[in-house]
Formats: C-alpha cells, sequence, structure tokens
C-alpha cells in the first residue's frame, strides 16, 4: 500500500470516527431532551439546535467515508450488461463525476459559508460557519478519495486487470445444484 | 421556461449519468450541476447547490432517522430478532404454510422497531430463509415471502422512509406514522392470505399443532421487553406524548437497557459498531436526499408540477384515471431508480398535483407516495429486494422473480385501496387527532 493510500485510510477513518461520535451525540442529547422534559419537566433550549448540528456532520463526513469505499448506492443492472473493459471504463466515469461533483460543491460552498458569516446558532451562541464548513470539508475528502480510486482504475485498466472490475453487488453467486430445480407448478 | 430546458439539460444527463452505474446521488448531483451552469436559466444560481443541500439535513424532523437507524443496528447486534421468531412462531406457526406466516409476522415487529427494509432482509431472511428450506418451503417461495414482507418495514411505523419524507415535504411525521398502520397491517395480511393458498395448493411446509396457550404466553414473556420497543414508542408518537424523534432517543437508550439488564449481552464493541452502521446507513440516505433536494428544487422553480398537472389533465379529466396512471408510474419509475431518491423527486412534483390539483389528503398521498415506490423494490426485472433476497435464498432471480409474483399482486390490490379508499390511510390518523 502507498504512503497516499495509507493517508487516505487514516483520513476516512477519521471521518468515520468524527461521525460516528457524531451520532453517539446525537443519541445522548436527544435523550437529555427526553429526561429534561419530561422528568426534570424543564426543557432544554439549546439540544434541538446541537443535534442539527451534530446530523450535518454526520452525514456529510460519512457521505465522504462512503466515497472511500465507494459504497454509494448506484443501478449497476445496465452496467452489468457490458463486458469487462466497458465496465471498467463505467467505473472509472464513476469516480470521475463523483470528483467533478465534488468539486463544484467545493467551490460553491465558499459562497453558502460566508453567507451570513456573522450569524450565531440560536441557544449555542457558535458561529454557524463552524457547522457549514463541513461541506467544504466533505466535498475536498470527497474530491481526493474519488482521485485516488480513478487512479487506481486507471492502473488496473493500464494492466489489464479485469478481475478488479467485478458486476456489482447484486451479482449472484453461482447457485447451488439443487436449488435449480424449477418449483412446482400450481 | 420549463420542461424545454428541464429536459436536455437536467433529465437526459440524469438518465445517461443512472445508467452508466453512476452513484444515485452523484448522478442527481451532476444533472443540477450541469442544468444550472449549461442551461442558460437564470434562476437557480449555481450557489444554491450547498446552500440547499445543507438545508435538506439541518431539520429536526431527520434527526430521528440515525435514532431508529441506530436502535435496528443494536436491536440486530443484540440478536433480539430470535425473541420475534419464536414469538411469532407460537402464534401462527400451527398453521398451513406456518413458517411463512411467522416470516411475515416477525417483518411486521421488526417493523415496528426498525423501519428498514433492508435490515429486515438481512436478518429474518437470513435465520429464517433456511428454516423453511429444511421443512420444504420451495427456495424462491422462501425469498418472495421474505422479499414481500420485507417492505412492510417501511410502512408500519416507525418508518425511516416517512421520516425523510415527512421532513422533505412538510407533512407531520407524527401523522404519516398512524396513517401507515392500517395499510402496513392490511399489506402483512393480504401476504399471509397468499403464502397460506400457495402453500394449501403446493402442499408446502410441516404441519405443526397449536401448542397451547401457556406455551404462546412464555415466547410472549420472553420477547415482551422486545415487544415494548414497538408498543410504547408508537404509542407515545401517536399519543402526541413525545416527537417521532424524542421516541427514536427514547427507544436507543431502552434498547441498551434491555442488552445490559435483560438480555445481558450488551458490549461496548457492539454499541461501537452499531453507531458505525448507523453512520454509514444515515449518510447513504441523507446524501442522496440532499442532492435531490436540490434535483425537485430545480423542478419547482421552473413550474414542472404545473406542466405535469396540466399534461395529466390534457390526458384525463377522471380522477380515478389520473390516479391510476400515476400509480403505474410509480411501480415502472420505482423498478428503475432508487426509491428514496424517488421519493424526494417525484414527491414535490406530484404534491401539487395529486393534494392541490385532485383534492387528496395529504396523508393519504404519502402513503400512496411511499407503498406505490416501494413496491418498485419488488418488480422484476430490477427490483433491488429481489436481488438482495435471491443469494440468501441461493436460488436464481428467474425463480424469484416468478415467485414473487402472487405476493406483488397482493400488495398492488392494497395500494388500489390506500389510493382509492381514504379511509385506509385516514381513519386512525383522524381517531388520534392528527386530522381534525
Amino acid at each position: 500500500m502507498s504512503a497516499i493510500d495509507t493517508a487516505l485510510r487514516r483520513v476516512e477513518a477519521i471521518a468515520l470516527f468524527v461521525a460516528a461520535l457524531c451520532a453517539a451525540l446525537i443519541a445522548i442529547v436527544m435523550g437529555a431532551q427526553v429526561f429534561w422534559r419530561y422528568v426534570l419537566v424543564e426543557p432544554l433550549l439549546w439540544s434541538e439546535r446541537l443535534s442539527v448540528y451534530a446530523l450535518v456532520w454526520l452525514v456529510f463526513l460519512g457521505a465522504a467515508v462512503i466515497t472511500a469505499r465507494w459504497d454509494h448506492v448506484a443501478i449497476g443492472s445496465f452496467v452489468d450488461l457490458l463486458p469487462a473493459p466497458l465496465r471498467a471504463i463505467a467505473a472509472l466515469l464513476g469516480k470521475l463525476a463523483m470528483a467533478v461533483f465534488a468539486l463544484a460543491v467545493l467551490i460553491v460552498s465558499f459562497d453558502n459559508l460566508l453567507t451570513g458569516a456573522h450569524a450565531r446558532a440560536p441557544a449555542l451562541g457558535i458561529s454557524t460557519v463552524w457547522v457549514k464548513a463541513i461541506i467544504s470539508v466533505s466535498a475536498a475528502a470527497m474530491v481526493l478519495f474519488s482521485v485516488a480510486l480513478a487512479i487506481r482504475d486507471l492502473r488496473n485498466i493500464a494492466r489489464r486487470r479485469w478481475d478488479q472490475f467485478p458486476r456489482t453487488a447484486r451479482d449472484l453467486p453461482d447457485p447451488r445444484p439443487e436449488t435449480t430445480e424449477p418449483e412446482r407448478p400450481l | 421556461m420549463g420542461m424545454e430546458v428541464i429536459g436536455p439539460f437536467l433529465m437526459l444527463p440524469f438518465v445517461v449519468f443512472l445508467v452508466l452505474g453512476i452513484p444515485v446521488a452523484v448522478a442527481i448531483g451532476l444533472s443540477c450541476v450541469s442544468f444550472l451552469t449549461l442551461s442558460g436559466a437564470p434562476i437557480p444560481p449555481l450557489s444554491l447547490l450547498a446552500t440547499e443541500m445543507y438545508d435538506s439535513v439541518a431539520k429536526y424532523a431527520l434527526l430521528a432517522l440515525p435514532m431508529f437507524v441506530l436502535t435496528g443496528e443494536l436491536f440486530n447486534r443484540l440478536n433480539l430478532t430470535d425473541k420475534l421468531i419464536d414469538l411469532a412462531r407460537a402464534m401462527v406457526g400451527w398453521l398451513r404454510g406456518g413458517l411463512a406466516h411467522v416470516n411475515i409476522l416477525t417483518s411486521m415487529f421488526f417493523a415496528g422497531i426498525s423501519g428498514s427494509i433492508f435490515g429486515d432482509i438481512a436478518s429474518i431472511g437470513t435465520v429464517l430463509i433456511p428454516s423453511m428450506v429444511r421443512e420444504r418451503y420451495g427456495r424462491a417461495f422462501s425469498a418472495a415471502v421474505t422479499a414481500s414482507s420485507s417492505i412492510i418495514g417501511a410502512i408500519i411505523p416507525p418508518s425511516t422512509v416517512m421520516i425523510i419524507i415527512g421532513a422533505h415535504l412538510d407533512i407531520s411525521v407524527g401523522g404519516l406514522f398512524a396513517a401507515g398502520m392500517l395499510p402496513g397491517i392490511l399489506i402483512g395480511l393480504a401476504l399471509m392470505i397468499t403464502a397460506f393458498v400457495i402453500s394449501s395448493l403446493r402442499g408446502y411446509g410441516e404441519m405443526h399443532r397449536f401448542e397451547g396457550p401457556i406455551a404462546l404466553g412464555i415466547s410472549l414473556a420472553k420477547a415482551a421487553p422486545t415487544l415494548l420497543i414497538p408498543v410504547g414508542l408508537i404509542s407515545g408518537i401517536l399519543l402526541g406524548i413525545f416527537t417521532p424523534t424524542e421516541g427514536g432517543a427514547a427507544a436507543v437508550i431502552y434498547t441498551l437497557v434491555v442488552g445490559a439488564v435483560v438480555y445481558r449481552n450488551l458490549t461496548f464493541d457492539k454499541i461501537w459498531a452499531a453507531l458505525r452502521s448507523t453512520v454509514v446507513v444515515t449518510a447513504s440516505a441523507l446524501f442522496i436526499v440532499s442532492t435531490a433536494f436540490v434535483f425537485s428544487r430545480i423542478m419547482t422553480f421552473h413550474r414542472v408540477p404545473q406542466e405535469l398537472l396540466d399534461l395529466l389533465l390534457s390526458i384525463s379529466d377522471q380522477r380515478w384515471l389520473i390516479i391510476l396512471i400515476v400509480l403505474v408510474f410509480f411501480i415502472i419509475v420505482g423498478t428503475f431508480m432508487d426509491a428514496l431518491a424517488n421519493m424526494i423527486i417525484l414527491g414535490p412534483l406530484l404534491y401539487p398535483v395529486m393534494v392541490g390539483g385532485l383534492g387528496m389528503h395529504e396523508l393519504q398521498f404519502g402513503m400512496m407516495l411511499i407503498v406505490g415506490l416501494l413496491l418498485g423494490l419488488l418488480t422484476p426485472p430490477l427490483g433491488i429486494c429481489l436481488f438482495m433476497v435471491t443469494p440468501i435464498a441461493r436460488t436464481t432471480l428467474g425463480q424469484t422473480t416468478a415467485a414473487v409474483l402472487p405476493f406483488l399482486a397482493a400488495e398492488f390490490v392494497v395500494l388500489l385501496l390506500i389510493a382509492y379508499v381514504p379511509a385506509v390511510t385516514l381513519t386512525i390518523p383522524r381517531w388520534v387527532g392528527f386530522i381534525s
């Protein structure tokens, strides 16, 4: 594994760790909200806002993790019909499409970041820049991951390693002999 | 400017990207980028992309999603599904086609906890399909029962799909939960009747005798701590005691307590693994939602819903026919596309048509949208549930496809009831006060 691969794996691990902490934070804060509201009869003012911000971080960090693992939901049925070399090209196109999209998001995310940069989150008092910045961070990570994956695909195409481009996860294993028996008709 | 720019600059790239196997979220997002940069339409600006993606996720109602996903993940890791299967076995295992009924009933119990279709297939299918095959049920039949009952997960509350649709279309999530109860039960019953008929005709399964009320009581007692999750959760939400998000948080805490105190198999590793899975599942769904939200906003900007209504009215002014056209459209589109993306894109598109134009209640429309597009997951040849369940049953896709058709027909009948009989979806919401 190259140094770049190792570095990217570490970025993915950190992103997943922080996103999992965000999931835990939402559970704890919303649990606390239930306790304060129903047991202590004293609603928390900051809990909803903090949880929503944690959700935004969770989603966009999670999207970067899914990109690193290339685990996005996709319709593979049509590409599966193609021979391996064309499947390889389609796989490469997928990564390049991801890179272009993430780059577009990264560029426009700065506008979003600066819009209302002075705004403070109600009840929490923190700048909303800290929340919105996760879109830029996530988009940058997605560009990095998808370019790295595209380079890997290119290398495999150059070496004609078509086994690296299997059909999608929905590809069916060979059925066991007894399974191919037709069902009894009604 | 409407369809003449939406068609070539938004819809066409979107379809091409999908066919090329580009991830659904990216196919949607990149077609939006193509539209915003190439179409020459003055609005909306490209900067909308990041703003809308952020706004689509930063919603309080969506907080319920990771909570219910986390509950389901913990549930699987604590092996609580076994308790539900045992209870279902005691309740309906003695009927003709017993294990098929157990499979369906467990899906209904499971639906009350997790709300996940794929979680249902993975956790129930892997346990029950081998048992069904041992008891001489057809492999394809077992696969078909598992796949067709899995969609109940998104219909009986709590449902992750309802949370997203409710937040996105600004429909009460609690109201959708209430509206989903009767259709979910009806689908369960329709599937059980279908399984009973097929099992009787083909002589599937071994006959077991009813073990009596004492054995049933013991199974119920063992499953009671688990069953308290859906019972407490749903009643709390429906009675307006707490919001779906608070209910989700309470379900997480309760599941942790049950795992630690009652079943004593909770470990830190299981919690951490459940949190990591929750991230992947939640992000996967909401990343699609974030780009689909931009897509639907562009269509709304360009008055595509209005053009669609005009188009439908030009075909016919008969309400029933327009509804039927929309239902068939749902099934066809649902076959080719991710169900969630479909709901996010088609929901805002059809809401003005069905609710504003045809006078359908928004809860009825929400349920019609959800069930109609979910059936696409079972529709051959591209229904994703068929792809998921076939390897588990070790059969072939062709056989699963043939076996699922009677179940699909039964579910389509319930879909027709949802679309044409408002009482099916609106009775319970009216009882519990979501409709005045």
